[in-house]
């Protein structure tokens, strides 16, 4: 034992990394000291990992941060590891990622039967990442299940972006096409759109619904429904499953936290 | 007949006592006397061990009688106390979830298997998984199963689908988590879920589980519980196949010939699902209304077949072929309408289940029934 759990992320002055690196401090710092390697701060120039992983006693890798070879080769120094909302399918590579089933159930669910929302555009997450793709994939089954399509255009992009969601928004609203409701594949996107949509006198909630998935601080301050987990509370739940390996148990699969629906002002 | 043994004794009323807070029956030790039928020092010496134990904690004093009697010290059931983990294992996934003593969720855990794999080892890696999130202390595990499973001895008799013979899945849980663990069927469990949730008369309700393995699970008196062998050898003459075809893998295998003779079909617009052969059927695609119909036709001779041997009160479709709604129970009905007299189908309603996790579910319900009665 080392005494030392890493953390890879690629920018640790983000909300989502921070929060999640939080979380794990809380739990594991009267044992072990925590060391984040932060490997892509500047997205155009990635570092290499700088972590020594033999000198660890397990390390945590937040989102999609590597490579599917990085993470393989990870893996294979047999050092325990846990990913933090991002799942790995052909490596056997524990995770611990937020439970984007029910989470997006809920906010269709919501939408279409409390709301009575038909007309919902989707702003989706960064599709190169498992929880883009899932919760994009979830909230067109949510729809199918209440017999409701959305049109190819009412999917706008976000790619986990504040800026971006806050464009393609902007973009929709100059196309002058009838909505009800916005639904975001995260929360930070969802605060974004309703800036825009509040700039834009756009009737909230009266005429139009916004939802997200996802909690956080921003969240409360500006009033947004949300279905999530406290990130704080994801990157507790991740460092227990890392310690509990490190403690010696065999996990695979993949752990889902459930999701709480936070009903607020934007719906 | 053997005379209960005091130990015995003690755990029947230590379960009454309990079940009677759980359902807000009484919320003082004089009202669970009268609410169990137990005398007072039962009652007294019970309630201060669940206190002890945390399952019960007293919260204040309520109002003196009208003689101006003393005030009694009220008392209720702390969910938090403990936390069990339910898990149910299908052809080639385990889901489980690791829950308060109210049926509250904190995690779930998902791990996919294939044939190679070792599902004992697997089911191990997932409940240690949900022990790394436990809060509190672990009360008990319950497990859920396709398959032939002997809940009293905790043995599953033969599942094919898990390639277990004779394996004492509840002993071998027990010696390796050190906590009393469960197993039940599937559909079984599942049948318990239903009618906990059912606020309708559910006497005699049958529950039919439909997607790797095709199971039946009854109740009757809302108290006995049955469940089938997987039915899936059982042939319709009518349309010279068996009950297996509406097996998921052979649906998805028909649906991909259909996606190969019909490339703009709706159906390959996206993985195939039930949702998504709902969605067909509701456009008027040809080939998805075929398929509705041939799945509807086998469907209607499992449900003649219940009715005619079992007179239910309530017939319920569960498992992931619940997921094309009423449109497949509205064509089941209507050939049904064609073969049944009317009285028949009046007397046994035709329903969807509408929980998902219903096995997980069940495996929760049937875990804290057998270990603490509520």
């Amino acid at each position: 034992m080392t005494g030392k759990i890493g953390i890879i992320t690629n920018d640790k002055r983000q909300v989502f990394q921070r929060d999640i690196i939080t979380g794990v401090k809380a739990i594991v710092e009267d044992s072990y000291e925590v060391i984040v390697d932060s490997i892509a701060e500047d997205p155009k120039q990635r570092l290499e990992i700088s972590l020594d992983v033999e000198a660890l006693d397990g390390v945590l890798v937040i989102a999609n941060v590597l490579s599917h070879d990085e993470l393989l080769g990870l893996y294979q120094t047999g050092k325990p590891i846990t990913l933090v909302s991002h799942q790995e399918a052909d490596l056997p590579i524990p995770a611990v990622v937020q439970n984007n089933r029910d989470g997006m159930m809920k906010l269709v669910n919501y939408v279409v039967e409390d709301c009575a929302r038909k007309k919902i555009v989707f702003i989706r997450g960064d599709m190169n990442q498992h929880d883009g793709q899932q919760r994009e994939m979830i909230f067109q089954m949510g729809l199918m299940r209440h017999d409701l399509t959305n049109p190819d255009d009412y999917n706008l992009v976000g790619d986990f972006n504040p800026v971006t969601a806050a464009t393609s928004i902007m973009e929709f609203l100059e196309a002058d096409k009838p909505f009800d409701a916005v639904i975001a594949s995260d929360y930070l996107m969802g605060c974004a759109v309703l800036d825009v949509l509040r700039a834009f006198d756009v009737d909230i909630p009266k005429s139009v619904s916004v939802v997200a998935f996802g909690d956080g601080p921003e969240a409360v301050d500006m009033g947004l429904t949300v279905a999530g987990v406290d990130v704080v509370e994801l990157g507790k739940r991740a460092a227990r499953q890392l310690l509990s390996q490190v403690e010696g148990a065999t996990i695979s699969g993949v752990t889902w936290l459930n999701t709480e629906l936070i009903v607020r002002d934007s719906s | 007949m053997d005379k209960a043994t005091r130990g015995q004794v003690k755990r029947h009323n230590r379960r009454l006592v309990m079940r009677a807070l759980v359902r807000k029956l009484a919320d003082n030790r004089a009202a669970l006397s009268v609410a169990t039928q137990l005398t007072k020092p039962t009652i007294g010496t019970i309630v201060s061990e669940l206190i002890d134990a945390g399952y019960v904690s007293e919260i204040g004093y309520g109002i003196s009688t009208s003689s101006g009697g003393k005030r009694p010290t009220l008392i209720e059931f702390v969910p938090t106390a403990r936390q069990v983990i339910a898990v149910s294992i299908a052809q080639d996934e385990i889901i489980a979830q690791l829950a308060y003593l109210d049926g509250t969720v904190v995690a779930r855990h998902h791990m996919v298997f294939d044939d190679n794999d070792d599902i004992q080892q697997a089911l191990y890696c997932t409940i240690n998984a949900l022990i790394a999130q436990k809060d509190t202390e672990l009360l008990c595990i319950g497990v859920g199963l396709s398959g032939i499973v002997d809940s009293s001895s905790g043995i599953v008799v033969l599942s094919e689908s898990l390639r277990w013979t004779g394996l004492p899945l509840a002993q071998n849980l027990t010696k390796m988590y050190d906590v009393p663990s469960y197993i039940g069927n599937n559909t079984e469990l599942s049948t318990r879920v239903q009618v906990r949730q059912s606020t309708r008369d559910t006497d005699h309700l049958v529950t039919v589980s439909i997607g790797d393995a095709i199971e039946i699970g009854s109740t009757f008196g809302g108290d006995i519980y049955q469940h089938s062998e997987d039915i899936g050898q059982l042939f319709v003459p009518k349309l010279n196949k068996s009950v297996g075809t509406l097996r998921w893998k052979t649906v998805k295998a028909t649906a991909k010939k259909i996606i190969e003779e019909h490339p703009h079909s709706v159906l390959a617009s996206q993985k195939f699902t039930y949702l998504l052969l709902r969605r067909a059927v509701m456009l008027g695609e040809a080939p998805a209304l075929e398929l509705l119909d041939e799945m509807a036709t086998i469907l209607a001779h499992v449900y003649r077949w219940i009715i005619g041997l079992m007179r239910p009160s309530e017939i319920v479709l569960a498992g992931s072929m619940s997921e094309l709604g009423q449109v497949l129970l509205d064509a089941v009905e209507e050939k049904l309408h064609h073969a049944e007299s009317n009285r028949a189908l009046t007397y046994a309603r035709l329903t969807l289940a509408q929980a998902n996790y219903l096995s997980l579910e069940g495996a929760l319900v049937y875990a804290l029934q057998e270990e603490l009665g509520i």
